[in-house]
């Protein structure tokens, strides 16, 4: 029986500045991701939730419990996205599979932040990669996750709750973009997409 | 204090951004307590006539109470400008 842990930082709490400060790390790692572990371990306590993991919690809940368990995916997620001294154009074959879609990674980008810019109120946007081959660009709301389809293998995704960003950029979602793309980390995305 | 704790709480819980609101229902001639996401208006969406509304989207607060909406939403009622309310229950009342 265990209950969940919060996961630490794979990175220092001042490693992604300038472009994400260590005041929103704490808060948004040390509260808001740790608030939804809290919240989930109290939900899962006492019940037959406490043996499974959280990806099988996620597959099969609703309510309170599902936006809690895949919050807490989500952001964990989010965190193995980014690293210091990481960012630019994508590399490896990941870079080649969106040159080879979109016809160049700022052809790519702009698509992205198209979709992370119209991405009304609380939500994520999301790269995968579906059954075929070929990647998509999707946006889900509140919790949402694209784990749940099983159709889809998760490569990237950006945090769009105004949490994520109205400590650095204020209301501006268009500059947190910019900071998110000198920091993503095409490693793990590239082991995701492999 | 009933109503302000009520509402206080069904605010709070709002998942992601939306609304709390104080609102009037005509029909049944009673105050009714509701929450909208996101941006839905009270008013389409459930048919109340919107008395008092407080914004959790997360810009209204995050600056000052960062990720405490519950103290946010306890401080608001320290600014709710009753004139305002009252003028529009008249309203309501008369319509």
């Amino acid at each position: 029986i265990m209950a969940f842990e919060l996961p630490a930082l794979p990175f220092a709490k001042n490693a992604l500045e300038p472009h994400i400060s260590a005041e929103t790390l704490e808060y948004h790692h040390g509260k808001h991701h740790a608030t939804y572990i809290l919240k989930l371990n109290g939900l899962i306590e006492g019940t037959e939730l406490e043996e499974k993991s959280l990806e099988d919690i996620i597959q099969s809940a609703t309510g309170p419990l599902f936006n809690n368990a895949a919050q807490v995916w989500n952001h964990t997620f989010y965190w193995n996205c980014l690293a210091p001294n990481a960012g630019g154009t994508a590399t490896g074959k990941i870079g080649t599979a969106i040159i080879k879609q979109f016809g160049s990674f700022e052809a790519f980008q702009e698509k992205f932040n198209d979709k992370a810019i119209n991405n009304f109120a609380s939500s994520w946007t999301w790269l995968v990669k579906k059954e075929d081959g070929t990647l998509d660009i999707i946006n889900t709301s509140n919790a949402g996750t694209p784990l749940t389809d099983n159709s889809v293998t998760v490569l990237l995704t950006v945090d769009l709750w105004e949490h994520a960003y109205y400590i650095d950029y204020r209301n501006v979602r268009p500059n947190y973009l910019k900071g998110f793309w000198a920091l993503v980390n095409w490693d793990f995305v590239n082991n995701n997409f492999a | 204090e009933a109503m302000q704790s009520q509402l206080s709480a069904a605010t709070v819980a709002v998942q992601g951004s939306g609304w709390g609101w104080l609102g009037y229902n005509k029909q049944r001639k009673a105050l009714q307590l509701a929450t909208c996401p996101n941006q839905d208006p009270l008013e389409a969406s459930t048919g109340l006539v919107p008395l008092f509304g407080i914004d959790v989207w997360e810009h209204a607060y995050y600056l000052q109470y960062k990720n405490v909406r519950p103290d946010y939403v306890k401080a608001i009622w320290k600014v709710a400008n009753w004139k305002d309310i009252s003028s529009r229950y008249d309203a309501a009342l008369k319509a």
